[in-house]
């Protein structure tokens, strides 16, 4: 309790320091409850292309994400937006065809984040693997704002570590994955990578990931799938 | 607005959505979400509300009745749950994961938006079974000519010449190629046709100088027809425009010509006149020459679209013939028959339902006036017959029904004899023998002779509820499957089976239904089409069941059919066995309906007997 009030008056000085709007916003709303059941949350799976591991050298490329809404994916609601300071023209090629409706020109950084950050009011955030996602994210963001970016996240990457760990299984190179893992809990390939398909091939595995821990009609608090960073 | 390309391509491959553009599913994917189930994981419960069309994206999906019996099971791109949410009523089927699935849920608005947008879309899930599967069969069955498209005729490569060519040179290529029409081109596209009779009319008669350009007296823009057209097309445009040649174009450049004597040579190839061959053979050896045509009779008439019925028909025709032509040998040489006598086709050839996997049945009925010594006489022209039978082809019966055996070739009063004891004490030889033996029909001999035999049969059977009984209990031995899982037959027990006997399973169950109402109809109508519809009228079963039952015979057989010509083509010898991945979705779909309208149709014949 006393922790949860110390995060929102944090959260309060923070949004009085911060000059960018869509981020004041953000640090205003109430972010979701942890102790709720995952289902009752609403969550956002985020994948990121950049041009490189190094979130500081490197940049965003495109970001594509899809809502998870009482446990499940609401396909209509996936978003893919192409960044365009982001874009050497060499790689143009590998966004083609991502959409049917070609959008390929791309928008700048600052106007990408905004979207997504007014997405992220009241939802927590998932990605596979999140340390690297989200080092690229605060990076831009301080780049706009000077402010991090602070949403709790979930990291399927690290609740299917913890599993294997669980089980004392040793972890072989490559078995984390996404394919590898989506593999374990039988979903399909994903054909064509981009960040959205990504984005939905780790919402997708989330549910899975979830169902196989959950026991007879139980229902999973959030805080037990949140990554502790 | 459903954007991602990978869910669109999903779903275009799956039908009935196969049967929406690209910018309808977009639109009409509202609302759609995914959701996951572990092994184990309910979709679904009887008597709950249900608002979602479901849709397996992977994984795979068991269907359970309010018994708990498996009734369906389903893989990917297959929906359930429209039947509870077009009539609005609670579930009727529990819906359990039976691997790790993922699921996708379109809105009952979505969905209701999908069906006013496509009437096929709408079909696929409001058409009843039995409407469902007479469509897919319902542009079938037309002539053959209208059913052959002229791309499949063949014939020599199209002869042409460039426009800057003389007359002279336009006649030498004619001359050369042994045509009597050419086309005339300019940068690849066909400008005009010259044929026999204008060189006649137009260079000869006038006197022009053999050096005239071809171009000044060809037909310019001559009449053509697509090669995607139907022969009674092209036929229709030929007399109408009073041509004789005609052009066959595909994607703006010729592909062949057709004449009026190539539309002669189609009608010469029809099983009729391969009947008329046969009959005019000498001997045994040349009949069965004639005989190996009948492999290419039946894939033309497959590649025609004709239907099954068509076909098992002109099969049992060119059978028929052979026969007759074998017994017409035997008696040029073993001199006139001793008493008068009815050769008896059985079985398949019997119903007229033959395909290009057959056996021999066969059976002599003799007059009542047969002495023993007059056997020797009949047993040689038995044999003849039955050895030219199996050089044809047709190989022996395994059972060794046929008239070569002296069981099978006896007096009438001997006949009445056993199908008296087969109806009255009906155990499971008797009956195995009654299937076989009411299929009778007369090919060659005395007809009244089978006539007094089959009203006879008729009225013994017709009485005698407790064979008939039997009969239908008997007929439960083949049943059809649910339907298919992946590559795999799907029964009651699960998945299993990697080919399907669409003999044993498919058309035996709908033959033997459709023998049993005629027999307790009185009737001794042979063709099964025949018996089902004969059955109506005698009020044995209802309209729409006759009818149904005929549709899935129909498509059932064209597919084995289909099946066994492929077979052929790769050259293995045809069988009745087909695998699932031989069929698409659409076809595993209409036979799952054409399966459900048999199985519907044993349980009501087990009803009426009492014996469910």
């Amino acid at each position: 309790m006393f922790k949860q009030l110390r995060r929102k008056w944090l959260r309060e000085r923070m949004s009085r320091q911060c000059t960018w709007e869509p981020m004041r916003q953000l640090l205003l709303s109430t972010p979701p409850d942890t102790s709720l059941s995952w289902r009752e949350t609403e969550l956002l799976a985020l994948d990121l292309e950049t041009t490189g591991l190094d979130a500081k050298q490197h940049s965003i490329v495109s970001m594509g994400w899809v809502i998870i809404r009482d446990g499940k994916i609401q396909m209509d609601q996936a978003r893919h937006l192409i960044i365009q300071s982001g874009l050497p023209m060499n790689q143009s090629a590998t966004i083609h065809g991502i959409f049917d409706s070609e959008i390929a020109q791309g928008i700048p950084i600052e106007t990408a984040l905004e979207e997504l950050l007014g997405s992220c009011h009241g939802r927590a955030l998932v990605f596979h693997h999140a340390p690297l996602d989200l080092a690229f994210l605060n990076e831009a963001c301080k780049d706009v704002c000077g402010q991090k970016l602070l949403v709790p996240s979930i990291d399927t990457m690290a609740l299917e570590k913890a599993r294997l760990d669980r089980r004392d299984q040793p972890i072989k190179p490559g078995m984390l994955r996404l394919g590898a893992v989506r593999e374990r809990y039988g979903l399909g390939q994903v054909r064509a990578h981009n960040a959205l398909t990504d984005a939905l091939a780790t919402a997708e595995l989330l549910l899975a990931i979830i169902a196989h821990s959950e026991s007879g009609g139980t229902s999973l608090p959030l805080k037990r799938v949140l990554a502790r960073h | 607005m459903i954007e991602l390309s990978e869910i669109l391509d999903f779903f275009q491959s799956h039908p009935p959505f196969d049967q929406l553009d690209r910018e309808q599913l977009k639109d009409g994917l509202r609302g759609l979400q995914a959701e996951y189930f572990p092994k184990g994981g309910e979709i679904l419960k009887i008597g709950q509300e249900n608002h979602l069309l479901h849709v397996v994206r992977s994984g795979a999906i068991e269907l359970h009745n309010n018994d708990d019996d498996l009734v369906a099971q389903l893989s990917e791109g297959e929906c359930f749950g429209y039947i509870s949410l077009l009539s609005g009523r609670p579930v009727r089927y529990r819906a359990v994961a039976s691997e790790d699935s993922l699921i996708y849920h379109l809105p009952t608005e979505s969905f209701r938006h999908l069906r006013r947008t496509a009437v096929s879309f709408d079909h696929y899930f409001t058409e009843a079974f039995a409407d469902r599967l007479n469509m897919a069969i319902r542009d079938k069955g037309r002539s053959e000519l209208a059913a052959t498209r002229l791309g499949d005729l063949g014939g020599p490569a199209v002869v042409q010449v460039e426009s800057t060519a003389s007359v002279a040179e336009a006649a030498a290529v004619m001359t050369e190629k042994s045509v009597s029409s050419l086309l005339i081109s300019h940068n690849t596209r066909v400008v005009g046709i010259l044929t026999d009779k204008d060189l006649r009319r137009r260079v000869v008669a006038p006197r022009l100088p053999y050096d005239t350009p071809v171009t000044e007296v060809m037909t310019a823009k001559p009449t053509v027809a697509d090669h995607d057209s139907n022969v009674a097309e092209a036929l229709l445009i030929m007399m109408q425009m009073n041509i004789h040649h005609l052009p066959v174009i595909k994607d703006n450049l010729p592909v062949g010509m057709l004449t009026l004597a190539d539309l002669l040579r189609v009608e010469a190839e029809h099983p009729i006149y391969m009947a008329g061959d046969i009959l005019k053979q000498a001997d045994a050896e040349n009949i069965a020459k004639v005989s190996k045509r009948l492999p290419e009779l039946i894939q033309r008439m497959i590649s025609a679209d004709a239907t099954s019925d068509q076909i098992g028909k002109v099969v049992t025709t060119v059978t028929d013939a052979i026969t007759r032509r074998l017994i017409q040998l035997a008696i040029q040489r073993l001199g006139p028959p001793p008493v008068k006598f009815a050769w008896l086709a059985l079985g398949s050839q019997g119903r007229q339902e033959q395909s290009a996997k057959s056996d021999q049945d066969n059976a002599l009925l003799l007059e009542d006036g047969f002495l023993p010594e007059h056997d020797s006489y009949f047993e040689e022209l038995a044999k003849y017959v039955c050895d030219g039978l199996d050089a044809c082809g047709y190989v022996y019966c395994p059972g060794d029904v046929m008239a070569s055996n002296t069981r099978w070739r006896q007096p009438l009063k001997v006949w009445k004899g056993y199908f008296g004891r087969w109806i009255a004490e009906p155990e499971p030889k008797a009956l195995m023998y009654a299937n076989i033996f009411f299929d009778l029909r007369l090919v060659e001999g005395q007809e009244s002779l089978v006539n007094e035999l089959k009203e006879h049969i008729a009225k013994l059977a017709r009485k005698n509820q407790f064979f008939l009984a039997m009969m239908a209990k008997n007929a439960m031995a083949f049943q059809p499957p649910l339907g298919f899982f992946r590559q795999f037959v799907l029964d009651k027990s699960g998945a299993h089976g990697d080919s399907l006997d669409m003999k044993h399973r498919g058309v035996i169950p709908i033959v033997e239904l459709a023998r049993i109402y005629s027999l307790a109809g009185g009737e001794v109508r042979v063709n099964s089409r025949r018996r089902l519809k004969s059955a109506i009228k005698t009020g044995q079963i209802t309209d729409g069941t006759g009818r149904s039952l005929e549709d899935a015979l129909e498509l059932i057989d064209f597919i084995r059919m289909s099946h066994q010509w492929e077979e052929m083509k790769n050259g293995l010898p045809p069988s009745n066995y087909v695998p699932p991945k031989f069929l698409s979705p659409l076809q595993r779909q209409h036979l799952k309906a054409a399966f459900n309208v048999v199985r519907t149709a044993q349980a009501a014949l087990l009803n009426r007997f009492g014996l469910s």
